[in-house]
């Protein structure tokens, strides 16, 4: 009979336990945080490649205005 | 006596390795830039507050104190919390953000070198010398539409490659060097020499480089941002073909006194996909040289901007976030900043001296920040020119 009161005591309302979910939501908000790293160098994008001039890398080639 | 003298030198150490931060409230939330990475975070107006307090050298317990109390909760719970805020943002590590000088010892920067341009920027004449037509096609198409005769030059930079690395000299003093895979970090470095010269003003003037393309009624410049293939330069080219100026392209760097956007006298890079679209406008491009970037597999024709004025520098109307979506209906919403922050940062390379810093979140808490998708060219280019005019 007293272990059963014991136990009625430490029963909560559901607007309380609603209270009590808030709470932690909000607390857990505050841990909440974007990290955001700027480039290290200014780069144009995207990447071209370099093989370490071995190759040509790239070629240009003009265009003939006569043919299609 | 000698506890006394301890207690003042730990003190004083202390303060020596406190973290350099700023806060700037931006929208709902407060962004925290952080001296070590250069760093900025979004974080929660409170949490912020809380990270203001210990940097004032509030004790932690009076913070948890009143946090356990605002919130209900445990001091146990709160103090956790508020003790890892102090060890994150406040007690680091002082050598964790030195930056080591590059040694360049046993380098030696060749006298003639295989490849050599000279371009004209205004009235400054640049000598660039490459060690091979690779290293040189790393940086010429862009800049082709420059290029003059040979003739005598203001200064010069030399890229040749040793021991595995790509190396910049200016000058005949060694810049950087990078390996080779980092070649678009050299190509950065090239540019930012560039804007030196032409501005007149040194890496610490600028606030940034932004990945964007700038486009002026001459009065202000809208910058275009979005991941690549969303049509920033081929926007940027419609705009030029209706009337706006080009002001940069890829490579926007906006300057920290004035946080005005400075001309880069690059040519518009035209990918195959955006021909047809360009050439009505640009007949021009059907008979110019296509490179074949054999390593990034991509077929680009460079387009001379339309701005000759290589001076100009105009100050920032808005940030565009730019999307051509195939048969989407023209849309055009202001966004909250702190989603335009978060995709502006990762994208760019923002100064990471303090002042700079601080004026950065000043000058893009007073932007305005558009999204804007498109499929059809001609209502793109009448809602820019309403955003110029205000009219969203």
């Amino acid at each position: 009979m007293l272990k059963n009161k014991e136990n009625q005591s430490k029963d909560i309302t559901r607007k309380q336990a609603l209270k009590k979910m808030g709470t932690y939501a909000t607390f857990a908000a505050l841990g909440t945080m974007v990290m955001l790293n700027p480039l290290k160098a200014a780069q144009p994008s995207p990447p071209e490649g370099f093989s370490g001039g071995s190759q040509n890398g790239a070629r240009g080639v003009r265009r003939n205005k006569n043919k299609k | 006596m000698f506890y006394l003298w301890f207690f003042v030198f730990l003190k004083l150490f202390n303060l020596n390795i406190q973290a350099i931060f700023l806060l700037k409230p931006i929208d709902d939330k407060t962004v925290l830039w952080s001296s070590r990475d250069n760093q900025y975070l979004v974080l929660e107006n409170t949490t912020a507050l809380l990270v203001s307090k210990l940097s004032k050298g509030i004790d932690f317990e009076d913070i948890s104190r009143d946090l356990s109390q605002e919130l209900s909760l445990p001091i146990k719970e709160t103090a956790d919390f508020v003790l890892d805020l102090k060890k994150r943002f406040i007690d680091l590590d002082p050598t964790s953000n030195s930056n080591k000088k590059e040694s360049f010892e046993g380098v030696t920067i060749p006298g003639v070198l295989s490849v050599e341009k000279f371009y004209k920027i205004n009235n400054l004449i640049i000598k660039a010398c490459f060690d091979s037509q690779e290293a040189c096609f790393l940086i010429h198409p862009k800049f082709e539409h420059l290029e003059v005769a040979e003739q005598k030059h203001e200064f010069c930079l030399k890229t040749f490659t040793q021991n595995a690395r790509i190396f910049l000299a200016v000058e005949d003093q060694l810049i950087e060097s990078w390996p080779f895979d980092e070649a678009h970090f050299f190509q950065g470095k090239f540019s930012m020499q560039l804007i030196q010269k032409i501005h007149n003003k040194q890496e610490d003037k600028w606030l940034g480089v932004f990945h964007a393309s700038a486009v002026s009624n001459k009065n202000s410049a809208m910058l275009f941002l979005g991941d690549s293939g969303n049509g920033k330069s081929t926007s940027l080219a419609l705009l030029q073909a209706h009337g706006f100026d080009c002001i940069a392209d890829d490579f926007v760097p906006v300057d920290a006194h004035n946080q005005e956007i400075y001309s880069f006298p690059a040519a518009i890079s035209v990918k195959k996909t955006s021909l047809d679209t360009l050439l009505p406008f640009y007949p021009e491009l059907s008979d110019s040289k296509e490179y074949e970037f054999k390593v990034a597999q991509k077929m680009v024709r460079y387009l001379k901007p339309n701005n000759n004025d290589f001076s100009t520098h105009v100050p920032c109307k808005g940030l565009v976030f730019i999307k051509y979506i195939k048969d989407a209906p023209l849309s055009c919403k202001k966004i909250d900043k702190v989603t335009a922050f978060q995709k502006l940062v990762p994208d760019s390379w923002l100064s990471p001296i303090k002042e700079n810093a601080a004026i950065f979140l000043d000058w893009f808490a007073a932007l305005d920040c558009f999204e804007l998708t498109y499929s059809n060219n001609n209502e793109m280019v009448a809602q820019v020119s309403k955003l110029f005019r205000d009219e969203l």
